[in-house]
């Protein structure tokens, strides 16, 4: 039994249909930097039980990071050295992986480093010039992923660069988007191994049906008219995608997961696959007082065997309540950015391919002795991949960031960074990727939790130049 | 043995269903070519991986050679089913095949005999699902193996799956082998092969003319009649040591049984065809080593309709 009662469908009016007070828009803490050394950022992390309240009028017992979710934000500037003091108060192993940062294998947190219970490990890592943009953390040890990230261990990174091209003036957003599942008695729900969710959640991975905005359902978010806020969205569900939509506001894309790109694009709507971030601008175009209904519309990732029976629901996620403050006037914004530097696909020595399918990756499931892919240190290469099934997958690759160049046969129109994409259903994409810097075993896997849990993941081992 | 009642009477309204419906090629269209002409293949390349299909979402009418390549470490088929004409995939997928998958983990799991499955489906399966037609496709193929069907294909919506079944039983269609293909009303402009052995397919059994050799080996495929109750003939290849049994194969190909069409199999399979309307003619090619074949129907060796060979070296 689940909290149905809390699945926010739209209205005919459009209009969500929950009476009681919606909860103040709020971000997670930062988290305290404890060095004095301004090119320096030292934190406390620690991953323990905790008993949370997240769903109103409910008690529900959570995994946590420093006590909340979503964890405290890391909030770093380009150039920082980041040391994290870590501490795993879990009764089973864990780590901290810092999705979508170039950093050392030993710092990664994937399933090579776990952190015994009761252990304590420090990552260290340096942010390099160029990594502006929004990213996240969460538990990545072998088998369990999903559970302890469902359990409520997630939480953003935001890397600014001390240049930012966009106007200071605009205020900041920061949505992690999170779903989630409750019993009656208020307690994160897993389904019972064999039923027929189960089954369902094996496919399709585990999604919720409550729907989370920074840990609250339905905040209201507010905007002066005419005010372009800058948000950055972050998908921090173990499976949902999330397909974005403001009705009757403008939404401006101007950043991807490695940050910002050159030709910001105006959209309607906007995918998120698991562990995607997106940077909009959305333009505060309501009169004072007047709601807009922050949405998830459907999107048919599904194979039609496990797909849900409301996948056509269009989901309300927050409410956009234009307020009774004086319309602002919105600093001038520059149409376009500066370019992202392309990675050059004719110094691609090796290409690989990368065929997906169910829980599999080149027919093969996980095996941590096993080294699947093998490159040298600062080589350039390009990687097919190709979904060969009739559901969505995604694709993610640790430790460094690619630029997908097509998409099914079809150039991609403009260069933008990437550590996980979508690869829909029967399609294929190709990317251009350079192994800079840091060798080590670096996975690469579907970010659906339950997929990459299930064994839907390898290992790349880049390799330092030189003899063997 | 097809022991269960439901399955058995399920099978013969689909079959019959299926065989009544079924646009059949003409003579001019399931013509051969003599032996030692040109043949000009539409060749379909379908590569079966553990567990999905790499193959076109559209190929064009009339005859096509679907060369089917086992790519995965375990055995793969290429079943084709014919829509009716106003079924999607989604609904056949939706109103068919999850059905019968829940019937079948519920046998397989002990909640539920064949029996007492035959109501449960009986009130669930769509009046359309006894419009679909079985339209061949390649045999049991083992790991590393490949093999060719041609078959005759009119314009429609098609399904293609796969259900031998995983080492916890799951049905490896629903494990990702399972794809619409369309067929366009374009011309394959494909011929039929020509065929050094022949199987004639009747209540009478399966009749084989000619001495397989090692090698490729092209078999000539007629269909004359269907058992009742039964799903209708197929034929299946394997290979076999001298010490495995008829009753062996049988047992493995039975799908009742919780332990079939699950690896290892009894055998190397090298290919065959899948079941398809009374009164067609099709086409498969195997690669024959030296040693002792069973060909089998796996929907109607119980009844008698298989037969034996040896290729000598």
């Amino acid at each position: 039994m689940t909290w149905c009662i809390l699945v926010w469908t739209l209205s005919p009016s459009g209009l969500p249909a929950q009476e009681e007070p919606a909860p103040t828009f709020a971000e997670p803490p930062a988290l305290e930097n404890l060095s004095s050394d301004p090119n320096t950022v030292e934190v406390e992390l620690t991953a323990a039980p905790e008993r949370r309240s997240l769903v109103p009028g409910m008690e529900t017992d959570v995994l946590a990071y420093n006590g909340t979710v979503p964890g405290p934000t890391l909030e770093v500037e380009e150039g920082d050295r980041v040391i994290v003091h870590f501490r795993n108060e879990l009764d089973v192993p864990t780590t901290v992986h810092w999705h979508g940062i170039h950093l050392p294998f030993a710092a990664d947190g994937s399933p090579f480093h776990p952190v015994a219970p009761g252990a304590e490990f420090v990552y260290e890592f340096t942010i390099h010039p160029g990594t502006a943009g929004t990213y996240w953390y969460h538990p990545h040890p072998h088998h369990d992923t999903g559970r302890q990230v469902a359990m409520g261990l997630f939480g953003a990174i935001v890397v600014r660069d001390p240049d930012d091209p966009l106007p200071q003036a605009l205020p900041e957003r920061l949505l992690i988007l999170s779903d989630n599942r409750f019993d009656d008695d208020g307690q994160i729900h897993f389904a019972e191994a064999g039923s027929r969710q189960a089954r369902m959640d094996e496919e399709n991975g585990r999604e919720g049906d409550v729907l989370f905005v920074n840990g609250e359902v339905m905040p209201e978010i507010p905007i002066r008219a005419g005010e372009v806020q800058r948000w950055r969205v972050i998908n921090a569900a173990g499976a949902r995608t999330y397909r974005l939509a403001l009705p009757e506001h403008s939404l401006l894309h101007v950043g991807s997961d490695g940050g910002l790109f050159e030709h910001p694009q105006e959209v309607d709507d906007i995918l998120l696959t698991g562990a995607e971030r997106v940077e909009l601008l959305v333009h505060g175009t309501g009169e004072p007082g007047e709601a807009a209904i922050l949405q998830s519309l459907p999107y048919n990732r599904y194979l039609p065997q496990t797909r849900p029976a409301d996948w056509t629901d269009t989901l309300a996620l927050a409410t956009v309540r234009t307020t009774n403050e004086p319309p602002a006037v919105a600093p001038p914004l520059p149409e376009r950015l500066p370019p992202v530097p392309a990675l050059d696909p004719t110094e691609a020595a090796t290409e690989r391919r990368m065929t997906l399918t169910k829980n599999r990756i080149n027919g093969q499931m996980m095996e941590m002795d096993r080294i699947d892919e093998m490159a040298d240190l600062g080589a350039t290469e390009i990687w097919e991949v190709e979904n060969l099934v009739g559901m969505d997958h995604s694709f993610h690759l640790h430790g460094f960031q690619f630029q997908v160049i097509e998409r099914d046969g079809e150039p991609v129109s403009q260069t933008v960074w990437k550590d996980v994409v979508n690869v829909p259903k029967r399609s294929s994409l190709r990317f251009v990727v350079r192994f800079d810097r840091y060798p080590g075993k670096w996975m690469f896997h579907c970010h659906i939790l339950d997929h990459e849990d299930a064994g839907m993941m390898g290992v790349l081992e880049v390799r330092p130049e030189g003899p063997d | 043995m097809l022991t269960s009642p439901f399955f058995q009477k399920l099978a013969t309204l689909t079959v019959l269903a299926a065989l009544a419906a079924l646009p059949q090629p003409t003579a001019a269209q399931t013509e051969a070519v003599p032996p030692g002409s040109a043949h000009n293949p539409h060749v379909v390349e379908v590569e079966a991986e553990d567990f999905a299909f790499r193959i076109p979402a559209e190929i064009n009418s009339g005859w096509s050679t679907f060369r089917l390549t086992n790519q995965g470490e375990e055995h793969h088929f290429l079943f084709i089913t014919r829509l009716p004409e106003e079924v999607t995939f989604d609904a056949f997928v939706e109103e068919i095949v999850m059905p019968f998958n829940d019937v079948w983990y519920a046998m397989r799991d002990g909640h539920m005999a064949g029996d007492e499955a035959m109501p449960v489906l009986g009130e669930e399966l769509p009046e359309w699902y006894w419009g679909v037609d079985f339209m061949g496709g390649v045999g049991f193929l083992a790991p590393g193996a490949a093999a060719e069907a041609t078959i005759y294909l009119e314009p429609g919506r098609y399904v293609v799956e796969c259900y031998m079944r995983t080492a916890d039983g799951k049905m490896h269609s629903m494990e990702g082998m399972l794809d619409p293909l369309t067929v366009t009303v374009d011309p394959s402009q494909g011929s039929p092969p020509a065929a050094e052995l022949q199987i004639a397919l009747s209540e009478e059994g399966m009749a084989l003319d000619g001495r397989p050799q090692p090698g490729l080996n092209t078999f000539e495929v007629h269909w004359a009649d269907h058992p009742e109750d039964t799903f209708g003939h197929d034929v299946q290849i394997l290979r076999v040591d001298n010490e495995t049994t008829v009753d062996d194969v049988l047992h493995w190909m039975n799908f009742l049984n919780l332990e079939a069409l699950t690896e290892p199999a009894p055998g190397s399979f090298v290919g065959g065809i899948t079941p398809m309307p009374a009164g067609s003619t099709a086409y498969f090619t195997a690669e024959l080593e030296p040693g002792r074949y069973i060909l089998a129907s796996q929907y109607t060796s119980h009844l008698g309709v298989l037969t034996e060979f040896t290729v000598e070296p």
